[in-house]
């Protein structure tokens, strides 16, 4: 079986490609390349209570002891047969080094930081802390990456996390007083992006020493608070810089419905972008064609949450009938999400790729799509 | 490679249980020769894991009227071979909010209630129908007998009887009084209970920090 997701390759010319490591599986398909099979990837979190309990290691404490994060993170390996494991469950930990308050919550809720304490008002506060990366709730990441990286990384790929300064504008500014600086005062807010940018590739230069194979880039310009247009004008230059500072592939996440800034986030040179339900796979995959790679888009709340195998098996197909080139939850998945259900991605994805190649000639359009 | 078990369909979770250790317990639905099986598992490997699950299944045969199924050491089932899942995923979850020695047996058929400020009674009337009833001198009883009623279907998965507001019945024509016992304070007050069950499918769930309430 080939596929490759670069449309202009015939047929006959296709590498034939042999049976890969999930590791191999899911750089090439983030270089664009020849894959033997589509990977499935989780660029954010899939740990639940249920795998918490399996492996002893929980929230809040696996969010901020390496061991623990990386015992946990290995699950997505060894339990539910994903191509890549993701250490960083949280989108936080960063805002804690910088000094925001921080609910770190219990097992079985996400830890959130209280955006109705800004630390910074504007450009002049904004400021990496000289001990940034000694700071505990980041050595914790670079420790579980380095376990894993030892333990699973062979096997599977790492991917890390650094947030985009988008998100961290929210985190440290406060989401209202942000977005109202971005109204009244683009240049300054421009500055602010700039600045934080720095501590973007702080942390995600040290996830790549440690021993990451690709990041994961939140930057939550989500659907229902900006425009497309805003994305172009705040972002999508920023993140081509990104892409520039940072020597691994990035992937983008942002949740919501995004049709109308993919053709912007295509042209970032980011390997992939990490989408959500809301976006229809056949029409995101037009809009992007081959110059970035689709990761998702299985729904959350409503399907992986709150309904079985069955329908979770249905939208795989939907994403691979479109071509999408990674497949996996559209975002990190709630914590009480039942384990049958994650491991019937990998089991859909197999499937379809055993129908398609025994289903003849007909079949391997699709499949090389 | 892995440790998880194929336990069959998960039907509820309580994520984090405070009397043991705050373990996540689940409810698995089995089918075995036709019939479901219902399992209460924990992946947790902590010391008191076993006897929680033993009290929690206690629970669930006092408090749902469930029977070890033959044959499938660990699964219950309701006698009369059908699911009644709705009751019995919240039946499992009041049942699990209780410390061992809490758990109890069935609950009375009769219960005071504040709203109507009378004694309701649930009256078997046999096949599966059961009457509420409250007594005449009660000014509020009539409406709070439709409303209990309407909150036994809608939390039972009951029928309410077309010609008679205050008898409602299970589809399978079998008794379920421990079942009717477990949730009748929660048909006096159906609302609190899909209040709920409204928090609790939130928590979890991760929000775009835009979407976040830190208030």
């Amino acid at each position: 079986m080939v596929s490759d997701h670069s449309n202009d390759t015939p047929e006959t010319e296709r590498p034939v490609v042999g049976q890969m490591t999930g590791r191999e599986r899911v750089m090439a398909a983030l270089a664009g390349q020849a894959v033997d099979r589509t990977p499935v990837c989780n660029p954010t979190s899939v740990a639940t209570v249920e795998l918490m309990d399996l492996v002893d290691a929980h929230f809040p404490d696996a969010n901020r002891d390496g061991e623990k994060m990386a015992r946990l993170a290995a699950t997505s390996y060894t339990e539910l047969g994903f191509d890549s494991v993701m250490p960083v469950f949280t989108i936080i930990q960063e805002s804690s080094a910088l000094g925001c308050d921080i609910q770190w919550e219990a097992k079985d809720n996400w830890p959130t930081v209280r955006m109705s304490k800004p630390i910074w008002k504007g450009a002049d506060d904004v400021n990496m802390p000289s001990d940034f990366l000694q700071h505990p709730d980041i050595t914790c990441v670079l420790d579980a990456i380095r376990r894993l990286r030892k333990e699973v990384g062979d096997d599977v790929a790492i991917i890390g996390k650094t947030m985009g300064p988008w998100t961290l504008g929210y985190h440290v500014f406060g989401v209202e007083p942000f977005l109202l600086m971005s109204l009244d005062d683009p240049g300054h807010t421009k500055l602010c992006l700039d600045r934080m940018k720095e501590i973007t590739i702080a942390f995600g230069q040290a996830q790549i020493d440690a021993g990451a194979d690709a990041l994961t880039l939140p930057d939550h310009a989500t659907g229902d608070l900006v425009s497309g247009e805003y994305y172009r004008e705040f972002l999508r230059d920023l993140h081509t810089e990104l892409v520039d500072e940072i020597p691994i592939p990035l992937i983008l996440h942002i949740c919501g419905k995004t049709v109308d800034r993919m053709d912007y986030i295509a042209q970032t040179g980011l390997a992939a972008f990490h989408y959500d339900s809301k976006n229809d796979p056949s029409e995101s995959m037009e809009i992007v064609t081959d110059r970035i790679a689709l990761i998702g888009n299985i729904n959350n709340p409503e399907t992986l949450y709150a309904k079985g195998p069955e329908q979770v098996a249905e939208e795989v197909v939907r994403n691979l009938d479109a071509g999408v080139p990674l497949v996996g939850p559209e975002c990190a998945i709630p914590l009480q999400t039942a384990i049958e259900n994650l491991k019937e991605i990998p089991l859909a994805v197999a499937r379809w790729h055993a129908e398609q190649s025994s289903s003849g000639p007909g079949a391997s359009e699709a499949n090389d799509r | 490679m892995g440790q998880t078990r194929d336990l069959g369909r998960r039907i509820e979770l309580h994520s984090m249980d405070p009397h043991c250790q705050d373990i996540s317990l689940g409810l698995y639905r089995q089918i075995h020769q036709g019939r479901s099986g219902y399992l209460v598992h924990s992946y947790s490997g902590v010391g008191a894991v076993e006897g929680r699950l033993s009290a929690i299944r206690e629970g669930l045969a006092a408090h749902a009227g469930m029977v070890p199924m033959e044959g499938q050491p660990g699964l219950l089932e309701f006698p009369c071979g059908n699911d009644h899942e709705k009751a019995l995923r919240r039946t499992f979850l009041e049942v699990c909010k209780h410390a061992d020695d809490e758990i109890g047996g069935a609950l009375p058929l009769v219960r005071y209630d504040k709203k109507g400020e009378c004694e309701l009674t649930v009256n078997s009337e046999g096949n599966g129908r059961y009457r509420i009833t409250a007594p005449e001198s009660s000014e509020n009883g009539a409406r709070r007998i439709r409303a209990v009623a309407r909150g036994f279907a809608k939390l039972c998965e009951m029928n309410v009887d077309e010609t008679d507001e205050a008898v409602v019945s299970f589809a399978c024509q079998t008794e379920h009084n421990s079942l009717m016992g477990s949730l009748f304070f929660r048909a006096q007050n159906v609302r609190s209970a899909m209040q709920e069950d409204e928090l609790s499918a939130g928590r979890g769930v991760l929000a775009a920090p835009g979407s976040q309430d830190d208030s």
